[in-house]
């Protein structure tokens, strides 16, 4: 359903991402590791719009969105968290909800019946009228995770979904995101907490310095040389 | 907005209708000004407390209201009523200019552009004398003529404000509104969820714009008198202050403020030019103790009791303090 093929971004002299393809199919779970700093955060700001790539094209549902703006992605169904959060601080939980919601057009009792059930979910249905800055870090990321699922997103990318978790909310999210994906939602996950992402990715890709050095079955991910070399050296 | 918000308006609401009963012609003209101010406060911070512009241009636009009207109904003849829509007409379309070329600003930046703008409007009103009347102002026709009661004109003042203001209300609290509140938080954040934030920024500044003018243009009639004076700084600053005392980003702040900082000035301004002294002061007092200034301090108590977090970490007193 994704595809993105030679993908290069540059920052004056930094190669950020240097011909980077990868393909998505529909209700993956790709997990994406890989050092600090090798462009995964990069990678992932080029597929949803907010950075245009130098060099390469993105492809989804068929459709060529390389230089789409990043608002006309999201309504196509491409959602997406930010690494260092970003919430709508001021407004409620509930209200953060809605935002994207309201853009898609929704009837207001699908779109509240839709945030009831997701605050159900990640058990922040209590939270519903506090201000997002109110939150904890964990309950914040969880509620940019669903927030980004108001858009009736397609394809998700979570950009380190769960860093700064409470261990015991680690478990929350990932029954969270298994429910969804078997209800058909794909996932695109950049993640550092290596046993976390083993348990939810069904294949995993490495990165290291702007180009993908493998992509395939956990294991044999994690476990080859080259990747344990990329990650230590 | 809170049930103790709505009681205070109804309330102010009520007092407003019967004052003429029994007040004299000061009074009246005095809340007839406030009447004036509120409406230019409050669609400031719509612009700027619910969608993030924080600019400076927004008395030159009223003031375009201002000198729109009077001068369309002075040479064309035609009655303020309609000409008041027609300058206000006139301060939106220059709202969507500045609104668009501003599009990409920020903070500083933003500030500066619309600072220049407003400059620019003051001079040339000042210096221009063949159709403005420079410094010493363009006289027009009175709203309802030759009539020199105030009461007409002081109706048809807290109509306008309430018809501004319940506007303002239905847009805030409405989708629209939250979605402008979304971007003010965040605009990267915001087009991520699907916002589309250009035409959201230049729709809230034309409309803000528009109000500007409408009561700009009201204002000329009331007076019977545009002048530059309406586009100097001091009176930029007199409204920002009236906003931000009031409570940015707050339905009920800039009514409050508006209504409460005039009161205050006129009454100051028996012992001179005082006013703008005090409310230098407020706006540090403000600033420092409720960044939501007076609504905020409406706000606080129940936000306290009610947050769950707060009050699970014991920290109540924290927050009160
Ligand atoms: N806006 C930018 N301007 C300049 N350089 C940038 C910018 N964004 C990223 N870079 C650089 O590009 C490279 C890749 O950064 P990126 O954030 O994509 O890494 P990452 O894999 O997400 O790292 P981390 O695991 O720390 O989040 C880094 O060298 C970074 O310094
Ligand atoms: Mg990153």
């Amino acid at each position: 359903m994704l595809k993105v093929e030679g993908l290069t971004k540059h920052f004056g002299g930094t190669k950020a991402l240097n011909g980077v393809s990868l393909e998505v199919e529909k209700q993956e779970i790709v997990g994406i590791i890989g050092p600090n700093g090798s462009g995964k955060s990069t990678l992932l700001h080029n597929i949803t719009g907010l950075y245009l790539p130098d060099k390469g094209n993105i492809w989804f549902e068929g459709t060529d969105i390389t230089n789409l703006p990043i608002d006309k992605r999201a309504r196509l169904g491409i959602g997406r968290t930010f690494q260092n959060l970003r919430l709508f601080k001021l407004l409620t939980v509930w209200e953060n909800l809605l935002v994207p919601a309201i853009q898609l057009k929704k009837p207001k009792k699908e779109m509240e019946e839709q945030a009831a059930e997701l605050l159900e979910l990640v058990k922040l249905s209590h939270l519903k009228n506090e201000q997002a800055q109110n939150l904890s870090i964990g309950q914040q990321r969880l509620l940019e995770f669903i927030r980004a699922m108001m858009l009736d997103s397609k394809i998700v990318f979570l950009d380190e979904p769960t860093a700064g978790f409470h261990p015991n909310m680690i478990q929350t999210f990932i029954d969270t995101l298994q429910e969804l994906n078997r209800r058909g939602k794909t996932f695109v996950i950049i993640e550092h907490n290596i046993p976390a992402i083993m348990e939810i990715s069904t294949r995993l890709v490495a990165i290291a310095a702007g180009e993908v050095l493998m992509s395939g079955d956990p294991h044999s991910v994690h476990s080859n040389p080259e990747v344990v070399e990329a990650y230590l050296g | 907005m809170e049930q103790l918000e709505k009681r205070i308006l109804l309330a102010l609401f009520l007092i407003a209708l019967i004052l003429p009963l029994f007040m004299d012609d000061y009074v009246l003209h005095i809340i007839i000004l406030s009447c004036f101010f509120i409406m230019v406060a409050s669609s400031w911070n719509l612009l700027a407390g619910y969608s993030g512009q924080v600019s400076f241009a927004h008395m030159a636009l009223c003031a375009i209201g201002a000198y729109s009207s009077g001068l369309i109904s002075t040479h064309l003849n035609l009655h303020p009523f309609l000409t008041i829509i027609i300058g206000a007409l006139a301060a939106s379309f220059l709202g969507l200019i500045i609104g668009v070329l501003t599009l990409r600003m920020k903070g500083s930046y933003l500030a500066l552009t619309t600072i220049a703008f407003s400059e620019i409007i003051r001079l040339v009103l000042n210096l221009e004398y063949k159709v403005t009347n420079g410094s010493v102002g363009l006289s027009v026709p009175g709203l309802f003529g030759d009539v020199s009661s105030k009461i007409p004109y002081y109706y048809t003042a807290l109509g306008l404000v309430c018809l501004v203001v319940f506007s303002i209300y239905k847009l805030v609290y409405s989708n629209f509104g939250l979605t402008v509140r979304s971007i003010r938080e965040d605009e990267t954040a915001a087009a991520a969820m699907g916002v589309k934030v250009v035409k959201h920024k230049v729709i809230v500044f034309v409309i803000s714009s528009f109000m500007a003018g409408i009561a700009g243009g009201f204002l000329a009639h009331y007076n019977m008198l545009v002048s530059p004076e309406l586009t100097t700084i001091t009176q930029m600053g007199m409204v920002i202050a009236m906003a931000v005392i009031g409570g940015l980003g707050t339905f009920i702040g800039p009514i409050i403020g508006g209504l409460s900082l005039e009161l205050i000035s006129e009454y100051v301004k028996e012992f001179g030019n005082y006013h703008l002294m005090i409310y230098g002061l407020l706006l540090i007092l403000v600033l420092r103790f409720s960044p939501r200034g007076i609504a905020g301090l409406l706000k606080k108590k129940s936000r306290v009791q009610n947050n769950p977090i707060i009050k699970s970490k014991g920290l109540e007193n924290e927050v009160q303090k």
